[in-house]
């Protein structure tokens, strides 16, 4: 056999074939995969650059506004002046509550005693009765001890 | 449409563009790992890799002058056939196969071919040259591209393509003659 024939002989491999199912079987395979991540790979000498440059500039942003916000909370919060301020405010509404705590037990308590019926000595009946003890005592006493006192006075 | 373009859409995440992409290019493919490793199965295993590869990282792609897109297929094809030898160290002789994991092509191709000449016995022939020498036979003899795309593929220069060629040749000559006077004998 000589080269052209040989040759002849390879050119005949071309009728190795893939099966049909296999490459159906394979384009949907292939075309369910994702993609890499094309932002960085389309670019690959600099993505990693890229990468670093990104990372460091989100930190520095993010780290910038976080030191923002909090540098000025925080000098305020540290300053002595201030923190008695808050403090005289603290204690002015302390009072104020305990000064409301204790009215409105004051006046829970008043009305408890009026709505209940243990509270003899606001019921009418007795006020009166005891009215006409005191008034039967004076008429009965107040003559005679009052001359008695008024006769060691004059004489 | 032209390659260039569906490339160009492919790299934009068209899976449409890069389905006609396998379209065009899945047969060579397959048939250039199908002569290397001679088994369907693993075949068409290292052919699914090496389109799912291929359409993961088609943004890392980039076409050079005289070198297609098949080109850059065909080079991933070699890496995973390399691959696929150095994790399989112990891969078996044709031999040992099963005859139906062999015969890929349809029945009636292998017919002509055994009637013509020796389907397997140029197989087997292949089989013994050296892993270079293989893949610049099957890339300039069977799928028949320039010496400038297999220099590229292969990452060689065409003078070292046409060297290997040549003693490729010389040694698929010596051994099936030496088949045929054996056959004779």
């Amino acid at each position: 056999m000589n080269k052209e024939e040989i040759k002849e002989n390879l050119k005949k491999l071309r009728k190795v074939e893939p099966d049909k199912d296999f490459v159906e079987g394979t384009r949907r395979l292939v075309l369910a995969t994702n993609q890499e991540n094309q932002t960085f790979s389309r670019f690959p000498t600099w993505s990693i650059a890229t990468a670093v440059a990104t990372f460091v500039l989100v930190i520095g942003i993010t780290s910038g506004s976080f030191l923002q916000d909090t540098k000025p909370k925080i000098s305020s919060s540290l300053n002595s002046q201030n923190l008695q301020k808050e403090l005289k405010s603290l204690s002015l509404k302390l009072e104020k509550i305990n000064y409301h705590q204790e009215t409105n037990r004051t006046i829970a308590t008043a009305l408890n005693e009026i709505t209940s019926s243990k509270a003899n000595h606001l019921q009418g009946s007795i006020l009166k009765e005891e009215v006409n003890q005191i008034e039967q005592f004076e008429n009965k006493y107040k003559t005679e001890k009052v001359n008695k006192l008024l006769n060691r006075v004059i004489f | 449409m032209k390659e260039e373009k569906l490339v160009k859409k492919a790299k934009n995440g068209h899976s449409e563009a890069f389905d006609k992409l396998y379209e065009d290019n899945i047969e060579q493919i397959y048939r250039f790992i199908y002569l290397r490793v001679r088994r369907k199965d693993k075949a068409e295993d290292i052919t699914q890799k090496v389109f799912i590869k291929a359409w993961k990282n088609i943004s890392s792609y980039e076409s050079q002058k005289g070198a297609g897109f098949h080109s850059w297929l065909y080079q991933i094809a070699k890496n995973a056939v390399i691959d696929h030898y150095r994790t399989n160290k112990d891969h078996l002789n044709i031999d040992e196969i099963p005859e139906d994991e062999v015969s890929t092509p349809p029945d009636k191709h292998k017919k002509e071919m055994d009637k013509d000449l020796k389907f397997e016995k140029v197989m087997k022939a292949l089989e013994e040259l050296t892993e270079n020498q293989q893949n610049v036979i099957v890339l300039k003899f069977i799928e028949e591209l320039s010496n400038k795309e297999i220099a590229d593929i292969l990452n060689k220069s065409e003078v070292s393509v046409r060297v290997t060629q040549h003693r490729g040749l010389k040694k698929l000559k010596k051994i099936l003659n030496s088949d045929e006077s054996q056959e004779d004998e």
